[in-house]
Order: structure tokens, then C-alpha cells, then sequence
């Protein structure tokens, strides 16, 4: 089986089929007798689960972690509950799966229309115990993503931002989804946390079962299932090989990066929260080149304030020390959706109602954000960026609001870094193209580029059948990176990229010849690619550079670059 | 009928509301609290949670059956603790 390798390395381990529970009908029921037993059995097996669950965690997490399953049992064992739940199966005749999904809603809803946050948020509590009882009724175990074994590789149709956010990385040796591609969320998220990841493989959760053993090559989106001795053996020591390599890239922790010919880069991590950091700075990121904010908002039930987000952006700048961190401000729209923002639906998500649009017309989120980047800056070293800068327009406006933002702090006293760059995303053609002008108003560019293959070629980066337009070796789409680069530095401004081309160890060269000065990437890319640049002469490549910006199509390019 | 007033910070969320209904569970009485008219069963988490008793709330108690001044007594000291 094949399908798109989105997270590098190689995992061996054992299946984990992340179940969906069907969704269940009424039905009209012959012996009540019968139901009611079903659902008294379906109740008690549930308390035992969370007997357990409570016991066990207590031991791992302490008493106060583990009383939620204390709550949970209470919300089981509540006689208004379960009442309900007979009430329904003895007066309608109902079946006990929908009798049990009817009072879960009544409940859900109740506690959903309540204007204080924390019983809305109790609403998922009631969630979670009206999936134990279901999936007990029909019988299909559903253990929990954050509960698996080490060596555990997991196989869903997708991963959503709650999935991801209960991985343990210490556990999970791979990841293997149905939807998805390079550039989706739980791709970022594997990538980041270093997890070897492949999809796009269709009706994926029916080929396995739980327990199957499986190799997923992270490298070219192979997927081995019950391998023999032979090829287990192979996948074994390759395992062992890219462990090693691991292990000597260690050696380039503490070294600067710069090229031969002495010119010193910037390599730098993408992260997406707090808990990133931690894989940054053991994989000796010089700064933070993306931390997309974006994630604070979806990962959220309302819009997090301004002191929660201070309390966020502080403490990243102050684990980096004096490193920068630049802090995109929100880009939610277009694949990232929040779900408590009403956004319209709209035919081409990716064009629309997005990112600094939508931050430019809801004034006031845009401002709560800005003025706790202000306040977090004088913990650090901070830069500011803004995504989807199309037109100088945009660029001029989100200025201006930033200086309202200061001279509000100002008058209350409030303190703030004199010394914040602010930057804008290139990433659509227009600001490419533009970037002459552009330049002048800000202190650095950073090249988006996932967005900007998908703009420049019109190709719907989340379309497994466009595969093939997608690519960053299309050459309008180098030489619109060439073009900014130069444009920046008539500017005497700095350029970094913090797409996923930017940890391409093929393009590094070309992009290194073209005066690119900062690369962030995912974390586990930054050691290989420091002992890249440190192994180049950037005088040298001058002539790879040209080449490639003459070349007519793709395939010309991965010839010259000796790339599959 | 006995009036209690909230004057807990944080209203009465999980955990105040799982104290009582444990307290209660203990007892055979049929416990009730009365907000806005509407009567909520004392001994169902999801109804004591489903009030959405906020600091300054004021409720009404109805207890009926055995032992009720023991168990009215019992109720007040865990509302005197959450309020502090």
C-alpha cells in the first residue's frame, strides 16, 4: 500500500484503529424486558471502565487529575439519567441505543444553552459518557487515543485538533489516515511532534485490525502489513540506521549555522503551542520562525483573552530566551476552522473570509491579540507577523491598528519592547510581486510557501488529485521566491520561509543561492539541514541557482537538483 | 421552607454539586431545590448542574421523609463550607 509520506521516518509497532461509532437509528422494540437489561448491562460495564480508568490514573496522575472519572461516575450514576433512559425504552417502545442518544442530547443541549463557559464546557463531559454507553451497546470497543501502548501506530479516517492533542509522542510510533495531505492539520501536528506520518490511503481503518503489525515508511508513504522476517528484519535495521544518523546529527547541537563562504543563517522552528517547544529547543532551534497563533483560537471553546494569550506568548519568549520568536497573529479560515466563530460557508474557503481579512473587519480580536503580543514583548526577543498580506492596503491598516494598540497600552502605562520587528507573509502572488514596495513598510517577509504554490497555480492544495500541480519545483513558483528575495534585499531588509519547502534538503541549496536568511522548519528537520548549509559554499551554488531559474518545466528542475 | 443564598466565588459547579448529591445518597428522603418555581431533584448531579447556580443565587429547600431535620442540617453545613 502507498500513499503520501507527510511526516518523515520509518515506525514499527502494533495497530490502534481509532473506531467511529455508527450512528444510530430508532427502531420500535418488541420486549422492553429485553432493552431494559441491555441498557442496565451497557451502564454497569461503563462504571467498571471508569472505576478502573479512575484507579489507574490516580496512581499515574494523582488524586485530583483522576477525579474527573469520580464526576463522570456521577453523572452515570445520576437517577435522573438513567430514569430517562428507561422512561423512553418503556413508553415508546424504543430501542435502547436511542433512547440512550436522546437523553445524551436533552442533556447536552441544556448544558450548550447556558451563558456561563463552564457548564457549556460540562457538556462534553456528558459527551464522553454518552459515547462509553453507546459504544458498550453496540459492542465496539473505543479506548482512547491518550490511553495507548508504546510502539502503537494509529490508523483513523482523520485526526481532529482534540485527537491530536491527546497524542503522547512517546507512545505513538506512526500515524496512518485516510483523509489528509502534506499540508492538513494532523500533518503539521506529526511533523512537529516528530511522529513518521502517511496519508491519503483510502478505506484505510477497514484494511487493518487492531494488534496487526505494520511498517509505515514516513519517506515514501509505503504501509507494510504483517511483514515477514525478511522485510521486517530490512525495515529493523533501516530503523536502527536513521536512529544512528539521529544520534550523530547530535553532534551539531551548539554549532552555529554558516556556510563555507561564511554567511550566517538563521534555522528556526514552526511550532504550534507551548508544548512544542520543548522538541525545538532539544533539536537547538535558533528562534522561533513560525508559531502559528492560529492554534490558541481552535484549540480553545471561546475566544481566549487577552491575559490567557499574554500568559502564552510570555512564555514562549521567555523559554527562548533571547532567541527570536515570531508570533503569527491569527490565520484561522480556509482548512482552519473555529468552530465557535460563525463563519459563513463559502464555495472557495481558502479565498474568502480569512486570516488579516478577517482580523482587519473584527477589529477587536485583532487588537485583543496585539495587545498581549505587546505586553508578552518585554519578555523577549518578539516579531509580529501577518498572514495574507495581499495589497499594501491590508499592510497600512494592520500598522495602523498595531499603533493604536501601543498608544492605548501607553496611556495606561502599560509597557512594551521598543524593539519588535514586524514582518508580513508572502505567500500570495500579488505580495510576491509587489514586494518592491512592500518592503518598505516592514522589517522582514517570511515566504508562506503551502499557500503560495496553492495561489500561484491555482491548485487546491487539499485535492489528492492535483498531486502532481502542487509542487514547489514549479519553476514560476521559485522564481516569484527569487524575485522577493531580491526585492527584500534592495530594501535592506531580511527574508526567512517558513513553509514546509524551507526543511527540503533538495531546495535548501537553491533557496541558500538565492540570499534566503532564515529557515524555520519542523523541528526534526533543523540538525540535518544546519549540517547542509554548514557543508555549503553559497558562491558556488550561483551557478545550480541560474540553472534552475531558467529552467522551463519541473521536471528540468528535479534533473538539475537530481531529485525522484 | 429554608432559603439558602450561593456565596461561593465559582457558583456551584462539579464538585460542590457532587458533595451534596453524595451526602444525599446516603438518605432515603426525597430532596428537593426549588429556583424560579422549578423543582430540581438534590439527588441528580446533572440537575443540581443543570441550575446553574451562580454566586448570589438564592434557593429554596424541600425536604420530605424520614430524618429530614438531620439531613436539612447536614445540606446547610456543606452549603456554609462552599460558601467559606
Amino acid at each position: 500500500m502507498k500513499g503520501i509520506a507527510v511526516s518523515p521516518g520509518i515506525g514499527i509497532g502494533k495497530v490502534f484503529i481509532k473506531e467511529e461509532l455508527p450512528e444510530v437509528e430508532r427502531r420500535t422494540i418488541e420486549n422492553i424486558d429485553e432493552e431494559i437489561i441491555k441498557i442496565e448491562n451497557a451502564f454497569e460495564k461503563v462504571e467498571n471502565d471508569l472505576n478502573l480508568l479512575f484507579e489507574e490514573k490516580k496512581v499515574k496522575l494523582g488524586e485530583e487529575k483522576a477525579q474527573i472519572f469520580k464526576a463522570h461516575l456521577m453523572i452515570l450514576k445520576d437517577p435522573e439519567f438513567s430514569d430517562r433512559i428507561r422512561k423512553n425504552i418503556k413508553e415508546e417502545k424504543m430501542n435502547a441505543e436511542y433512547a440512550n442518544k436522546l437523553v445524551i442530547d436533552e442533556f447536552v443541549n441544556m448544558f450548550e444553552s447556558m451563558d456561563d463557559e463552564y457548564f457549556r464546557q460540562r457538556a462534553l463531559d456528558i459527551k464522553d459518557i454518552g459515547i462509553r454507553i453507546k459504544s458498550k451497546l453496540l459492542n465496539i470497543n473505543t479506548s482512547k487515543l491518550s490511553e495507548v501502548e508504546k510502539g502503537t501506530i494509529v490508523i483513523a479516517k482523520d485526526l481532529t485538533p482534540s485527537d491530536t492533542a491527546q497524542l503522547n509522542e512517546e507512545n505513538v510510533s506512526a500515524i496512518i489516515t485516510e483523509f489528509g495531505g502534506e499540508t492538513s492539520h494532523s500533518a503539521i501536528i506529526a511533523n512537529t511532534l516528530g511522529i513518521p506520518g502517511v496519508m491519503g490511503i483510502k478505506n484505510i481503518t477497514n484494511e487493518f485490525k487492531n494488534d496487526d503489525l505494520v511498517i509505515v515508511n514516513g519517506n515514501d508513504g509505503t504501509i507494510i502489513k504483517n511483514p515477514d522476517e525478511t522485510i521486517l528484519n530490512e525495515y529493523k535495521e533501516l530503523l536502527i540506521e536513521e536512529e544512528s544518523k539521529k544520534e550523530l546529527l547530535k553532534e551539531m547541537i551548539g554549532k552555529e549555522t554558516i556556510s563555507l563562504d561564511g554567511k550566517k543563517i538563521e534555522i528556526s522552528a514552526n511550532i504550534a503551542s507551548l508544548k512544542d517547544i520543548k522538541n525545538a529547543l532539544k533539536n537547538d532551534a535558533e528562534g522561533v520562525g513560525l508559531f502559528r497563533s492560529e492554534f490558541i483560537y481552535m484549540e480553545n471553546t471561546k475566544l481566549p483573552t487577552e491575559d490567557e494569550q499574554f500568559e502564552i506568548y510570555s512564555e514562549a519568549l521567555r523559554r527562548f530566551e533571547n532567541k527570536p520568536v515570531v508570533i503569527r497573529t491569527m490565520d484561522i479560515g480556509g482548512d482552519k476552522e473555529v468552530t465557535y466563530l460563525d463563519f459563513e460557508k463559502e464555495m472557495n474557503p481558502f479565498l474568502g473570509y480569512r486570516a488579516i481579512r478577517y482580523c482587519l473587519n473584527e477589529v477587536e480580536v485583532f487588537k485583543t491579540q496585539l495587545k498581549a503580543l505587546l505586553r508578552a514583548s518585554v519578555y523577549g526577543k518578539l516579531r509580529i507577523m501577518f498572514p495574507m498580506i495581499s495589497s499594501m492596503v491590508e499592510l497600512k491598516k494592520a500598522k495602523e491598528i498595531f499603533e493604536e494598540c501601543k498608544n492605548e497600552l501607553k496611556e495606561e502605562n502599560i509597557t512594551y519592547s521598543d524593539d519588535i520587528e514586524i514582518g508580513i507573509m508572502i505567500e500570495v502572488p500579488t505580495a510576491a510581486i509587489m514586494s518592491d514596495k512592500l518592503a518598505k513598510e516592514v522589517d522582514f517577509f517570511s515566504i508562506g510557501t503551502n499557500d503560495l504554490i496553492q495561489y500561484s497555480t491555482a491548485t487546491d492544495r487539499m485535492n489528492a488529485n492535483l498531486k502532481d500541480l502542487y509542487t514547489p519545483y514549479n519553476p514560476g513558483v521559485l522564481r516569484l521566491i527569487n524575485m522577493t528575495i531580491e526585492n527584500a534585499h534592495k530594501e535592506g531588509i531580511w527574508v526567512g520561509m517558513c513553509g514546509s519547502v524551507a526543511g527540503n534538503q533538495d531546495l535548501i541549496p537553491v533557496l541558500l543561492a538565492m540570499g534566503l536568511d532564515e529557515f524555520s522548519m519542523a523541528p526534526t528537520a533543523l540538525l540535518k539541514s544546519r549540517k547542509l548549509i554548514n557543508s555549503l559554499n553559497i558562491e558556488e551554488l550561483q551557478v545550480l541557482r541560474n540553472k534552475v531559474l531558467d529552467a522551463a518545466d519541473k521536471n528540468e528542475i528535479k534533473a538539475i537538483l537530481n531529485v525522484n | 421552607m429554608t432559603k439558602i443564598k450561593i456565596l461561593s466565588e465559582h457558583g456551584v459547579h462539579a464538585r460542590p454539586a457532587s458533595l451534596i448529591v453524595n451526602a444525599l445518597l446516603k438518605h432515603d428522603c426525597e430532596v428537593n431545590f426549588i429556583k424560579d418555581g422549578n423543582k430540581y431533584n438534590a439527588k441528580s448531579i446533572m440537575n443540581i448542574m443543570g441550575m446553574g447556580l451562580k454566586n448570589g443565587d438564592e434557593i429554596e429547600l424541600e425536604i420530605i421523609g424520614e430524618y429530614a431535620e438531620t439531613v436539612e442540617k447536614e445540606l446547610l453545613d456543606i452549603f456554609n463550607e462552599l460558601n467559606g
